[in-house]
């Protein structure tokens, strides 16, 4: 059931859902349906070579996981933007907790809704932060 | 990084919404929505990486000729004016947005560079995606 974006009130906090564990397949078909094949994504010595532990998801796959999120939570004809700043590389094995917290109201804006999104991993590390714009209309 | 390409843009180029791409990016990133709030077939609200990244990628390797051992993806935004629907027939241009040079929050000079695609049904904007990138080194 998608929640009723004119609801929403300034300082509600909201859970939009988890995502992972991330796994390397789940990486690797990301890349083969973007034609994103980058070696930081898909090469582990490449990525070694760049510092990383092993290889790391595609920002975007995380920005994915969002934009789902929001999908479900309040469907697709109110969304109408979405910024996902990349704080944090994710890694295969990495669990993603999406939290938003609701902006305070811009009285030229009545009908918009401005969410604060935080990506959290499970040592709550912060792998990304967004501000999704929703319209009431 | 060439800081002369700023402004270089692809040619408009089209392509078709396929259900069967749709499933895959579905899959890739775990998009459970199928329908929008009107019944529609729609694509997930971040499909647009399946349809800009060749011509994206030919900006970054051929263009601006990218360091991805120095690079990260830093945001990446959409904005929607329409939704994407399957089977629908779209118009895009992509283009190096803008390069510039400026100081980190560390005190760092970075190269900021943002990648823009436009996609149109016809002649009607249906979003804007762009990725902020940074050189690190």
């Amino acid at each position: 059931m998608n929640t009723n974006v004119e609801n929403l009130r300034a300082g509600a906090q909201l859970f939009l859902g988890e995502k992972g564990p991330v796994t390397r397949v789940q990486i690797a078909r990301f890349a083969g349906a973007t034609l994103d094949f980058n070696p930081v994504h898909v090469d582990e010595p490449f990525a070694q070579t760049a510092g990383m532990p092993s290889v790391i998801a595609h920002g975007p796959l995380l920005a994915g996981f969002l934009a789902g999120l929001l999908e479900e939570q309040f469907g697709f004809d109110v969304v109408r933007k979405i910024s996902c700043r990349l704080t944090a590389p994710v890694f295969p094995g990495d669990v993603l907790r999406f939290s938003a917290t609701v902006a305070d109201l811009d009285p030229q804006e009545p009908d918009l809704r401005v969410l604060q999104v935080k990506a959290l991993k499970a040592d709550e590390t912060q792998a990304a932060l967004a501000t999704v714009h929703l319209s009431c209309s | 990084m060439n800081s002369t390409a700023k402004g270089v843009c692809s040619p408009r180029y089209s392509f078709v919404v396929e259900s069967n791409k749709v499933a895959e990016y579905r899959a890739a990133v775990g998009s459970a929505t199928e329908k929008d709030e009107r019944g529609r077939d729609v694509a997930p609200l971040s499909y647009v990486f399946v349809s800009n990244v060749p011509y994206g990628s030919y900006l970054l390797d051929e263009v601006v000729q990218l360091d991805y051992s120095k690079t990260l993806l830093g945001t990446v935004e959409w904005e929607y004016y329409a939704p994407v629907l399957v089977g629908d027939v779209l118009e895009g241009v992509t283009s190096v947005a803008d390069i510039e040079q400026r100081q980190s929050k560390e005190g760092r000079m970075r190269t900021f560079l943002t990648i823009e695609t436009k996609l149109y049904r016809k002649e009607s904007l249906v979003l804007v995606n762009r990725a902020l990138f940074v050189e690190t080194a």
